[in-house]
């Protein structure tokens, strides 16, 4: 049935997408500040994971835990020498930072590995099952797996380690947490660590269906970023449904309506959706028009 | 009444001390005198340069003619928007379409600032509930959205493959000449209008909505303004985009258009629009630079940003404009 | 059909499960001067927000405003109607001058606006001389005039809250609402202040509305006062009355104020 296959597809994208929007939320959460730089800091563990598997031959999962352990510690990087030094400073300062970290990584990314788009090998083959004429390949059936089991290990740390706690009180309310006894600089070099991980899983997931260049996975970012103004930046759980919302609306609007048009289609989606609610469908307080 | 509590200011100069009203002649040749005299000697040099030079030169004028709306967007009402690369996609193409129709480059102009004041009028309706990073990804997805469009309409446009235009201001030294005059006449202009009534309004309004709101003044209709003034100038830049080139591909306003054009009004100061000027020039310049070394620009640009900006806390930019504020008085 | 400035009636608010604002009703009479009371938390600040449109009241509450409804108003409609008001938290423009933040606030009074200024800006340029002027004026009575050229960021405090006044009396309101406009001030300064915002009540007939958290400020000004707590109104009355009731007295009995007393 191909709606369903479509609503599959888009499953799978959307569980994709919600890593992603997932590791922005909990940067969101630490920093207060949209990370324009997470598609490239996470494309640093494809292009990783690319060479060692394809020039140093690596097995795979070595491969993709150094390439993810590479990307945690460039986010951790930008973490340390970027946004805590400007943490301070207004909204838009760390929007213009973090796009020039993006600049500045996707730079050294072409000169490190040229302009040319690369091809990333699957990383598992074959079909996981079918069922009434839908088919699911074992590597749709991974990213959803992962995305379950790392959002599921993140929700019980959240709720259930000290560390984890901690973040949530920091990210109510700073000053609060501060005199609690909570190290604000631990709970955001984490929450950035945390980010960088799962941009990185996500990226190393989809990477075998992009031809690789850094901007390539930029456009899969930036839809991630679009499901989570959708869900609005509350919570991983709003997160998480608004991946699924945009993969699956995405890919049934491709593959029903008009196939060449993602952004034209998200874009109407989030403007409908803010419309009605300005903080995106699960956020928080309403604004007045003054 | 009686008692003295009056609050007096203190009488010796120093950071904190006001300082004293500069006659009407000093403003005046900053507002009015700097931006003429550069736009002269830019013109003047016209003749002289090379035609990569002038290649480099025209690109850069056309950015900086976007950049000083964004200027006035961004630095003066607060509103972050990386879609402006999107509004000058919609003006270079309005432009070409208008050209190829047989109008000749000046009776483009009106049709694509019309045309980008109106897109710049749509893009801004979001902004009226949404702010800050909202904002910038809302206005981020119009600008992808933009460059989808071009290419989903390419029965129209030649999408991927680019549209060819013929016509345009006769030669490339006489388009440059037309740029430094347009955007010679462009910053003086939004020098004068942000130091009255208009620079006010936009700054209360960037400061505190309600105080804007308790003034009486029209926060939601303010920004749409601004966000129109910044398409109308974005189509201005059309023609001569078009002029310069003679083809548009869409790969021509990515989303980095647009994240540069936001960077180059935050590097020059996002007080003067000569700032967001010199900032699309070192832009341009940049890029052309670094053609043959292909991921070189953005490291030497992302890296100039970050230690700007790194360098500038604290009193954040403001530290930078307190100290050309101290030289050219009040903003 | 009302002989009222202002009358409020069962307003509202909510924030979340919050209940900051219960059913308050008020009416301000032309050429009044009524002062607020109540602990921290109260809802006074709340209430005037209400006013100015800047928070949502529940369905039933009713606003006018010289005679007309009000409360389906935008923000900025409510201002022009001639309500006035200062912000407890100042709400300035820190990068531009005192004398362009007091300037601002005369927006709505420019003969031309909007695109017009656009158009060339030079048509407000001519009423900008007549502004500054009496921007300059309103700066003097308040004695601040020597910081006009100062960046308002630099200011000190006691500055910033009397430009605030400035700001809002040059949009000409017939209303004009104050939040703690004396907060932070010395004793002399708070009487200082009462005695310029008296003056010009006695000058121009503005109706004022004054919150406060020094109950004695406002003996010294007001005629009646309305005491809240926890969003409800505890009473209100002529000012000796109020602050003599028990029930106000109790309110603020572990508050650190050294003016509530009998």
């Amino acid at each position: 049935m191909f709606v369903g296959q479509l609503v599959i597809a888009g499953i799978v994208s959307g569980a994709i997408y919600a890593l992603i929007a997932v590791g922005l939320v909990v940067i969101y959460k630490a920093s207060h500040v949209l990370n324009f730089a997470h598609g490239h800091v996470s494309a640093v563990a494809a292009f990783v994971a690319f060479s060692l598997l394809v020039d140093k031959e690596m097995a795979i999962p070595i491969a993709i835990f150094i390439a993810v352990a590479v990307s945690i510690f460039v986010s951790l990087l930008v973490e340390r020498t970027v946004i805590a030094p400007l943490a301070e400073e207004r909204p838009l300062t760390l929007v213009v930072a973090t796009l020039a970290v993006a600049m500045i990584i996707s730079g050294c990314l072409i000169l490190i590995w040229g302009p040319s788009p690369k091809e990333f090998p699957p990383l598992i083959e074959g079909r996981l099952f079918t069922v009434s004429g839908i088919t699911v390949s074992k590597a749709q059936g991974l990213m959803v797996v992962t995305m379950l089991l790392v959002v599921g290990m993140l929700s019980a740390f959240f709720k259930f380690t000290s560390m984890g706690i901690a973040m949530r009180a920091a990210s109510e309310n700073r000053t609060i947490a501060s005199l609690l006894g909570v190290n604000l600089r631990v709970v955001s070099v984490v929450s950035w660590g945390i980010g960088g991980a799962l941009g990185a899983i996500a990226a190393v997931l989809v990477a075998p269906q992009l031809s690789l260049t850094p901007d390539q996975l930029t456009a899969v970012v930036v839809q991630g970023f679009l499901a989570v103004v959708l869900a609005g930046f509350t919570n991983i759980g709003a997160a998480v449904v608004g991946g699924f919302i945009t993969g699956v609306s995405l890919n049934l609007f491709s593959g029903l309506v008009v196939s060449d048009m993602p952004s034209i289609f998200l874009l109407g989606l989030i403007l409908v959706v803010l419309l009605v609610r300005p903080h995106g469908l699960f956020g928080k307080s309403e604004t007045v028009r003054l | 009444m009686t008692a003295a509590v009056r609050i007096e200011a203190p009488a010796t100069r120093g950071v904190n001390s006001p300082a004293p009203q500069e006659s009407r002649s000093t403003r005046l040749v900053w507002l009015v005198g700097l931006p003429l005299a550069l736009a002269a000697a830019a013109a003047a040099i016209g003749p002289f340069l090379g035609g990569y030079h002038l290649f480099v030169l025209t690109f850069a004028g056309v950015y900086a003619i976007v950049a000083v709306g964004n200027n006035l967007l961004l630095g003066h009402a607060g509103l972050v928007s990386l879609g402006q690369g999107g509004l000058l996609a919609v003006g270079a193409y309005a432009a070409g379409f208008a050209m190829r129709a047989g109008i000749p480059w000046y009776g483009a102009l009106p049709i694509s600032m019309a045309i980008a004041g109106f897109v710049g009028f749509a893009v801004g309706l979001p902004a009226l509930r949404l702010s800050g990073h909202y904002l910038a990804l809302v206005t981020l997805a119009f600008a992808l959205a933009a460059e989808e469009l071009i290419i989903v309409l390419q029965e129209y446009s030649g999408g991927v493959s680019g549209m060819p235009v013929t016509r345009g201001i006769a030669g490339p030294l006489l388009n440059y000449e037309a740029i430094v005059i347009v955007l010679g006449i462009l910053l003086v202009s939004q020098n004068l209008l942000l130091q009255g009534r208009l620079g006010r309004i936009l700054h209360l309004v960037r400061d505190s909505e309600r105080a804007a709101a308790a003034a009486g003044i029209n926060v939601a209709g303010t920004k749409l303004l601004a966000f129109t003034y910044s398409g109308v100038l974005a189509g201005t830049a059309g023609p001569f985009f078009v002029s310069a080139t003679h083809y548009l591909t869409p790969s021509m306003f990515d989303l980095w258009l647009s994240v540069n054009l936001l960077v180059a009004v935050v590097l020059g100061g996002m007080n003067r629009p000569l700032g967001a000027a010199a900032g699309a020039l070192f832009i341009a310049v940049l890029i052309q630079l670094s053609t043959s070394y292909q991921g070189l620009a953005p490291i030497i640009f992302g890296s100039s940003v970050l230690l700007f900006l790194l360098a500038t806390r604290g009193s954040g930019l403001k530290g930078l404009q307190a100290l050309a504020g101290r030289l050219r008085g009040p903003s | 059909m009302t002989q009222y400035v202002l009358e409020a009636d069962r307003l509202s608010v909510a924030f979340g499960g919050l209940q900051a604002l219960s059913d308050v009703s008020c009416h301000l009479a032309n050429g009044e001067i009524l002062g607020i009371i109540g602990p921290n938390g109260a809802g006074k600040t709340t209430f005037l927000n209400a006013i100015s449109g800047f928070v949502r009241t529940a369905p039933g509450a009713r606003l006018e405003i010289f005679g007309k409804d009000a409360s389906q108003l935008r923000s900025f409609s409510r201002s022009r109607l001639g309500l006035g008001r200062t912000f407890q938290s100042l709400e300035l423009s820190p990068r531009d001058t005192v004398l362009d933040n007091v300037l601002a606030g005369a927006a709505m009074r420019y003969r031309t606006s909007g695109v017009w200024d656009f158009l060339g800006g030079i048509a407000s340029r001519a009423q900008d001389r007549e502004l500054t002027q009496e921007a300059l004026e309103h700066l003097a009575f308040l004695e601040i005039d020597g910081w006009r050229h100062a960046a308002v960021g630099s200011v000190p405090y006691a500055v910033k809250k009397r430009l605030q006044i400035c700001r809002a009396l040059m949009a000409k309101p017939r209303i004009l609402m104050l939040d703690e406009p004396a907060s932070g001030m010395s004793p002399s300064e708070k009487e200082r202040l009462s005695h310029a915002l008296l003056a010009l009540h006695a000058h121009t007939g503005l109706s004022l509305l004054v919150i406060e958290h020094d109950v004695g400020f406002l003996t010294g000004m007001c005629q009646r006062l309305i005491a809240l707590n926890f969003g409800k109104i505890l009473t209100d009355g002529p000012c000796a009355t109020v602050i003599r009731d028990p029930r106000v007295i109790e309110a603020y009995l572990g508050q650190d104020d050294d003016s509530a007393a009998a």
